[in-house]
């Protein structure tokens, strides 16, 4: 989604991203001023029988910390209004940020460094023979807290009428701690 | 020749202390363990595998790494590592990572899948605008003179900064075939 220049009359207007059929690289608008939000899915299998994660991807949250956030600072007025939403079978997923300070970018160098440290985990829970939404909300809440490390970026599970935070926390039921948004 | 003492003793201390997994361990492991390839099993994976698709040429050295430190997992483990030289048809270098050092290389082992038993690799290409993917690798004789190679590449969002940024699917840099029988050299 494109926010407008702040202080206009201007309604936010949504531009299509539309990867070709069977490819994997989705190329982002080369014009990105105002772009504050992004919706997306992550099917259950593409074209090469590959599994795509069913949680937003090292590339999603560097888009969302590196784009979505200076944009929505500098146009719609606050990080607040940015958001990145991945839609999988298993549940759809939002990051936002709740802080009021630019918690800072991801650099090429921690990109690689980050983008290893995810394909290690998730990697690793598929050598198991099953793997349930659960293992992978408790692995990708512990890669934000963790890894990511950026205070105030939050997920959130969404549905039409509801969202629940999620946040890694090893004294909770699946060491995933659910706060439902009032 | 103290510090040659203390040393050893530490080497011994910790190497008393980890805790010592077969690969096929799938339960999770405490830090500073060690995933040991006790069956002697990877080395068999090591050499150079050649293999063509694409009119393109495929040089795969996968080399075997023993009690690396995982920074993710805060364990060590034996894997398999691996580097890729990519000619044209007439030798020309496409694509060419054999000169990296164990700790840059681009492709790095996990360990074998419980349904299956492939060995699984990883992939972070940082000359690829971070392309990623799986590896899975398998042998299709009891020489183990061949190798199933499978690739899935992760789907991902190329920004503008990216160099092959627009350009159409098919022209995009393709280095690792998708599926392909390799031969050990």
């Amino acid at each position: 989604m494109r926010y407008p220049p702040v202080g206009t009359n201007i309604s936010p207007a949504y531009v299509e991203v539309n990867m070709s059929p069977c490819s994997t690289d989705g190329d982002l608008p080369s014009f990105t001023e105002g772009m504050g939000g992004l919706m997306h899915t992550h099917n259950d299998e593409d074209c090469n029988g590959n599994i795509p994660i069913k949680v937003p991807s090292p590339t999603d949250i560097k888009t969302f910390l590196n784009t979505l956030m200076p944009e929505s600072g500098q146009y719609a007025g606050g990080y607040n209004s940015a958001y990145s939403l991945v839609s999988t079978s298993g549940g759809n997923y939002m990051l936002m940020y709740s802080g009021t300070n630019y918690p800072g970018s991801i650099n090429y160098y921690d990109a690689e460094k980050l983008t290893k440290e995810y394909k290690n985990v998730f990697t690793n829970l598929y050598t198991n023979e099953t793997v349930s939404q659960t293992d992978i909300e408790r692995e990708f809440t512990k890669f934000i807290k963790e890894k990511i490390n950026k205070p105030g970026l939050e997920v959130y599970r969404v549905t039409p009428t509801s969202k629940v935070k999620l946040e890694y926390d090893p004294a909770s039921p699946n060491s995933i701690k659910e706060t439902p948004c009032p | 020749m103290k510090n040659i003492f203390l040393s050893i003793l530490i080497i011994t201390f910790v190497s008393c202390k980890a805790q010592t997994y077969p690969l096929r361990t799938f339960t999770e492991l405490p830090e500073n363990s060690y995933l040991k390839d006790t069956n002697n099993e990877l080395p068999a994976y090591e050499g150079v595998w050649k293999g063509q698709w694409n009119n393109k040429i495929i040089y795969v050295t996968i080399n075997k790494v023993t009690n690396k430190f995982n920074e993710t997992f805060k364990n060590y483990s034996d894997r398999l590592i691996a580097r890729f030289k990519v000619t044209d048809l007439n030798g020309l270098i496409l694509f060419d990572n054999t000169n990296l050092s164990d700790y840059e290389v681009k492709i790095e082992g996990i360990k074998f899948k419980k349904s299956d038993d492939k060995y699984t690799l990883v992939y972070v290409d940082r000359d690829l605008c971070m392309r990623s993917g799986t590896i899975l690798i398998n042998f299709t004789d009891t020489t183990k003179t061949k190798l199933q190679w499978k690739y899935w590449q992760d789907e991902n969002w190329v920004d503008k900064d990216c160099f092959y940024h627009g350009w159409a699917q098919d022209q995009r840099p393709q280095p690792l075939p998708n599926d392909i029988i390799l031969i050990k050299q």
